[in-house]
């Protein structure tokens, strides 16, 4: 893979093999906590641990988490947006994709809630994600690789916004 | 161990107002320099405040990031949630 900066407004990342392409184009469905209750616990947390505070437990469950499932479900559509422009070669079969600039907040943001979401769901320890990769293909073995390469993209796409 | 930083606002509400904290819990999945962005873009701190705070989370478990009127803290914990950060209010002591 290769991320290079063509002009101000732009950020291209080219020669994606297949399995990188792939792992793009599931960011949306990895953030979507779907039936997993830990993923859904960890994306809506509770605003206090004061057990006295039950009612702001609640006003924020009614009112403040649809907002935030709308911020959410709005970087998600940025970066679904963007991955239709997401072109194979036919020759080298890599990939290539152009990311306007200014769309790299929701990137950042989409792509942490996808690796929150993914560690919640398999419950992976501190430890586990700072391992060597399993090789064994099991799903816990792909959504690590995804929490990696996710992560690897955030780092890079948050130098890209503080200039470095 | 690192020195806690308690970020306090002047107090404009009434006396009787107990002040709120503002704070943030460690996660280890949480990119460090995502956080520290996330503390210089909601709170306006410096990168070096900032990071400061970010270091105090990873090492400590949990940072004072703000105190003050408790509206104002609901506030930036919605901020702070909208970032995917694990925030919470708590009565000052």
């Amino acid at each position: 893979m290769q991320i290079t900066r063509p002009d101000k407004k732009t950020i291209l990342l080219s020669r994606l093999d297949a399995l990188l392409c792939q792992l793009l184009r599931r960011i949306a469905q990895s953030a979507d906590p779907g039936d997993s209750a830990a993923a859904r616990a960890r994306l809506y947390s509770a605003p206090t641990h004061d057990r006295d505070e039950a009612d702001l437990i609640e006003d924020w469950r009614d009112y403040i988490e649809p907002e935030l499932a709308r911020l959410f479900l709005s970087a998600l559509g940025v970066i679904e947006s963007d991955l239709l422009t997401l072109r194979i070669d036919k020759k080298s079969g890599e990939g290539a994709l152009s990311i306007p600039f200014q769309h790299l907040e929701n990137w950042v943001h989409g792509l942490n809630q996808a690796r929150l979401a993914l560690a919640a769901r398999y419950d992976f320890s501190e430890a586990e994600m700072e391992h060597p990769l399993p090789l064994d293909g099991e799903p816990r073995a792909l959504a690590l690789l995804q929490i990696r390469f996710y992560g690897l993209l955030q780092e890079l796409f948050l130098r890209a916004l503080e200039g470095d | 161990m690192t020195e806690t930083v308690i970020e306090q606002e002047t107090k404009s509400g009434t006396a009787t107002d107990v002040p709120w904290n503002v704070v943030v819990h460690n996660d280890p999945v949480n990119l460090m320099t995502y956080v520290s962005r996330i503390f210089q873009n909601v709170f306006g701190f410096s990168r070096e405040r900032a990071e400061k705070h970010m270091m105090e989370v990873h090492k400590l478990g949990r940072s004072i990031v703000w105190t003050g009127a408790r509206e104002r803290a609901e506030a930036y914990v919605e901020q702070l949630h909208g970032h995917l950060l694990l925030a919470t209010i708590e009565k000052s002591r």
